[in-house]
């Protein structure tokens, strides 16, 4: 059963999801992503509660990484479960998104994030 | 002798069944110690890519016909046949996507699932018409198994 929460903490919208992200849970995932505010900038997706993540998924999450890229702001993908992490790779996007062990990594972290086109700290 | 255990299974075409799909088939590999859990997990993406797809096609050609699954399990593979009738794909469409480590592939959301079967399975063979798809994933053991 696929769930998503979203929340604001400090500068960041946090997206954090449970369950599979498949076909069958991609129009939620779809209208909760179209529905993120106009211009938000700084959007991490903590998909450490995410049991399996499908090609519709995967694609989901590059358009949100396009969609964000356009106006300059970024996506980060926190606990990713290591078959993604594996399957991006794969899919020759392992270098596409930047990704962190946990929301605390760029949440709250004082130097972890340096703004549009800065580095996450590892 | 070869011996062959057959689960089939045949689901309403709606993504409802899409969880219930790829837990059965992962259930049944399960029982044959083929496959370890990195394994099955290959086969849980596989088989969830090939019921997605041919949902999507019958939601395409506007057929409510049904979507049916046979998991065989052999002495040395687990082979998914997964099957549909939908309108059918063109493969060489599929083909003509940039590739994976383009960085223009990015421009494409869809498409991925095809790849993705290939690359978590050790053999996909998709047979594609204006009848349907038929879609059939196998996964080979590392070593023959006994009994």
């Amino acid at each position: 059963m696929f769930g998503m929460e979203i929340s604001e903490r400090e500068d960041w919208l946090v997206l954090s999801a449970r369950g599979d992200l498949d076909l069958s849970s991609a129009p939620r995932l779809a209208t909760a992503l179209s529905g993120l505010p106009h211009g938000a900038e700084r959007v991490v997706v903590d998909l450490s509660r995410v049991d399996l993540v499908d090609a519709t998924g995967i694609g989901l999450l590059v358009g949100l990484q396009q969609r964000l890229a356009h106006h300059g702001g970024r996506l980060v993908l926190a606990g990713c479960p290591s078959p993604l992490v594996d399957r991006l790779a794969e899919g020759g996007m392992g270098g596409v998104f930047e990704s962190v062990d946990s929301v605390a990594a760029v949440v709250g972290a004082p130097h972890g994030w340096n703004g549009p086109g800065g580095e996450v700290a590892p | 002798m070869t011996v062959e255990r057959v689960v089939e299974l045949t689901i309403p075409s709606s993504t409802d069944y899409l969880a219930l799909a790829r837990s059965v088939v992962v259930a049944a590999a399960a029982t044959w110690p083929g496959l370890g859990d990195d394994r099955l997990e290959d086969l849980r993406l596989s088989v969830s890519e090939a019921c997605a797809n041919a949902i999507e096609a019958h939601a395409l050609a506007g057929t409510e016909a049904a979507v049916r699954i046979r998991c065989s399990l052999a002495d040395d593979r687990v082979e998914v046949e997964v099957v549909d009738e939908g309108g059918g794909f063109d493969l060489d469409g599929i083909d003509a996507l940039p590739a994976a480590t383009d960085p223009e592939r990015l421009e494409h959301e869809s498409g991925l699932g095809i790849p993705l079967m290939r690359s978590h399975s050790d053999h996909a063979e998709f047979v594609s018409s204006s009848e349907g798809t038929n879609v059939r994933l196998v996964l080979y053991a590392p070593s023959p198994l006994a009994g």
